[in-house]
């Protein structure tokens, strides 16, 4: 009996109308696992390199994998990939919550989505079967009124992935929100504006057959020996959510600040934190699906300053980017940002970034009152913020150029734009400052998305996590750079494991290591595969996202950072006078990788992995 | 020496008073100020390393952070802050 997987793959076409369903074979779920690396086989199969995102060719992928729906610590996660229309290449994101268990149980694996619906639909599985209905009544809605009426009278008790007006007016940096108010979001590389482009409103889910396990009384063995450790080890979180190491995290210098230039911002920090949120608008926690910690915050604001608000708080990505890298430490305007920005469905991280951008934009000139609609866009300023995010998500205004994401406007912009406008590949930062921690540069610099903190992790290995069995036995020294082009390297490969089984990284906090996600993916499937061989798929997924990229156009040129990022000393801060090396770790990633000097993964490599067939196929393209 | 929780929410602690003269590991200083105040000894495990602490808070010692081995002297300024895990 093969455990975890439903072993079956739904794929619409919503040009042609047609839904089929087919089977996974044993072989290609051992070697892909599942989420990112299950969509990353077929991805490298059916979309050209060449493929315009925005067209009916590009295919929207969902993907849970073996540990979603099963008791695993914090495997209620799915992935959403597509090409991404801000950046042009490989487009990744993820979510909590529930939805991806109610696809699991609701018999699939995966969901493949291509073409392009003639009129706004919307999508309904269940284990009852597979429809398309008529959205127009839904499209121009906001993501709470849609999931609203979704799970409570067209399925009552569904779970609904859903876009708002930014991802029907295929803003780049729209998001795709999942779980209603929860506000569970997939919000990277505007992924939203795919499922905009193909006129899909929502995805509605509800299952209710449980996956099989192979090993029950082994998994849940294994699960209660880990789970004091992995509750202990997370306590902060779960007492003051993702947003309670604002504080920490100034004061080790890794706080964007006013577009990336400071680097303190002590009193600003403390008012934005989960502490100041705990002692205002905090109405309760949320935990997604098989979650111990629960660092999920939910907020109520009666009649504010800037409107209402009940629903998800914000996180730490947001109210670093909405609030400290703006110079915004008003938490009332960043709590009801963050639900604008939940309602309208864009990605806060891109959001904030954009919005500092165009702050220091008109710091400098760049933006006069009359680009700028009267709006007062200096530093700090709560109501700009939020009226900005008004007009991103409704591509108007100002909004309508900072919605196609800083790249963009940088380029539209010229003259210095150029060089402060932050992001990899075209993604926006996420708000963690690569100076404080060198690996963090390298990673930014070599995720598949673009900026990425979560497609590596290392600087959790530069702070507080170790990995005996990958080689860290001790915590790393954040300021080193030999060996970090190795170190990360290795944890890219594990991170593309935590989103092929999905689950949290923030396991990593509680204890969990490597061999632990291993043993579950046993005991949960029925496999005996041992670490070299979970590691070898770990690799193979990262290449496969390489290759791609590659396809796109992407090599060494595109591995780098910022200039600000590269040269600018911040001076203040608890990493003032850090600078990271990038070409020196670069070399030597690309040397552990075995890919070539400009970034191309070598022949031998591909072998290696046994990945020829894929590779011939994205080249082929 | 006094060492300082920042911010005194996140901890339920504002500061802790605690009495020696010359040097301790931090290891040594924390296991001092667990037994001066009882919340921090409801914070401090009872066995700990060096990953465990830094995921319940970091500690600061004139201004850098510090690991367990580090040296402490009573002349330092020393903060406890919440843990950088998360975001």
């Amino acid at each position: 009996m093969l455990g975890g997987y439903t072993a079956k793959v739904l794929r619409v076409n919503l040009s042609t109308w047609s839904i089929t369903v087919e089977q996974l074979e044993e072989k290609i779920l051992r070697k892909y696992i599942g989420g990112v690396g299950l969509a990353a086989k077929f991805f490298l199969e059916e979309v050209p390199a060449n493929t315009d995102p925005l067209s009916p060719d590009n295919m929207l992928i969902f993907a849970t994998g073996p540990l979603v729906g099963t008791a695993v610590p914090t495997s209620g996660r799915h992935a959403v990939v597509a090409k991404s229309p801000l950046t042009g290449i490989w487009g990744e994101s993820d979510a909590g919550g529930y939805w991806g268990k109610e696809l699991k149980w609701a018999g699939y694996d995966m969901l493949l989505i291509s073409g392009r619906a003639l009129y706004p639909v919307y999508l309904l599985i269940t284990n009852e079967g597979v429809r398309i209905e008529d959205a127009s009544h839904l499209w121009g809605k906001d993501t709470f009124e849609t999931s609203e009426f979704l799970t409570k009278e067209a399925v009552p008790g569904g779970v609904a992935a859903v876009i708002g007006p930014a991802g029907e007016k295929q803003v780049k940096l729209a998001a795709i929100m999942h779980d209603g108010k929860h506000g569970r979001a997939a919000g990277r590389a505007g992924l939203g504006a795919v499922m905009g482009s193909k006129n899909l409103k929502a995805i509605v889910v509800k299952g209710d057959q449980p996956n099989l396990i192979a090993g029950r009384r082994e998994l849940s063995e294994s699960i209660r020996s880990k789970m004091k450790q992995i509750r202990e080890g997370t306590t902060a979180l779960q007492k003051f959510g993702t947003s309670g190491s604002v504080p920490g995290i100034e004061k080790v210098g890794d706080l964007p600040i006013r577009n990336w230039r400071d680097g303190a911002w002590t009193e600003g920090a403390l008012n934005i934190s989960g502490q100041k949120l705990a002692e205002t608008f905090l109405s309760g926690n949320y935990r997604c699906h098989s979650c111990p910690i629960g660092c999920g915050r939910e907020v109520k604001i009666g009649e504010g300053r800037f409107g209402a608000v009940d629903g998800a708080g914000p996180e730490y990505e947001t109210v670093a980017s909405l609030g400290s890298l703006c110079l915004v430490d008003n938490l009332e305007a960043i709590v009801y940002a963050n639900e604008l920005c939940n309602r309208l469905g864009i990605d806060t991280i891109s959001a904030g970034s954009a919005i500092a951008f165009a702050m220091e934009a008109y710091e400098r000139g760049l933006i006069g009152k009359e680009e700028a609609g009267g709006l007062n866009l200096e530093w700090g300023r709560a109501e700009t913020m939020v009226e900005l995010i008004r007009q991103i998500g409704n591509a108007e205004g100002l909004g309508a150029v900072l919605g196609n994401g800083v790249r963009a406007a940088a380029e539209k912009m010229g003259g210095t734009a150029l060089e402060f406008s932050i992001h990899v590949k075209g993604l926006e930062f996420p708000a963690h400052d690569p100076r404080a921690y060198n690996s963090l540069a390298l990673t930014y610099a070599t995720s598949s998305r673009g900026a990425c903190h979560l497609q590596g992790f290392s600087h959790s290995f530069e702070k507080a996590v170790t990995m005996p069995q990958l080689g860290y036995t001790e915590i790393q020294d954040r300021f080193a750079i030999e060996g970090k082009g190795a170190m990360t390297a290795k944890l890219q490969d594990l991170c593309c494991l935590f989103d092929s089984l999905k689950a949290c990284k923030f396991l990593l906090f509680g204890g969990v290591k490597v061999e632990h996600l291993l043993e579950w993916l046993n005991y949960v499937v029925g496999w005996d595969m041992d670490l070299s061989e979970f590691m070898l798929a770990g690799e193979r997924i990262s290449n496969l996202k390489r290759i791609y990229n590659n396809a796109c156009g992407i090599s060494r040129k595109d591995d780098t950072l910022p200039p600000r990022i590269l040269t600018h000393k911040r001076r203040t801060g608890g990493a003032a006078e850090n600078l990271p090396h990038l070409g020196m770790m670069l070399s030597e990633y690309y040397q552990f990788r075995g890919w070539d000097d400009e970034g191309f993964p070598t022949i031998e490599k591909i072998r290696q992995l046994g990945i020829e067939e894929l590779f011939n196929k994205a080249n082929a393209q | 020496m006094l060492v300082k929780f920042y911010p005194p929410s996140f901890f339920n602690i504002s500061s802790v008073a605690i009495d020696f003269t010359g040097a301790l590991t931090v290891e040594e200083m924390l296991k001092c100020l667990a037994a001066e105040d009882k919340k921090f000894g409801t914070i401090l495990p009872l066995d700990f390393n060096e990953e465990e602490i830094r995921n319940r808070f970091l500690v600061f010692v004139n201004g850098r952070v510090a690991g367990l081995k580090d040296m402490v002297s009573d002349h330092d300024m020393v903060e406890i802050v919440p843990p950088v895990s998360g975001g």
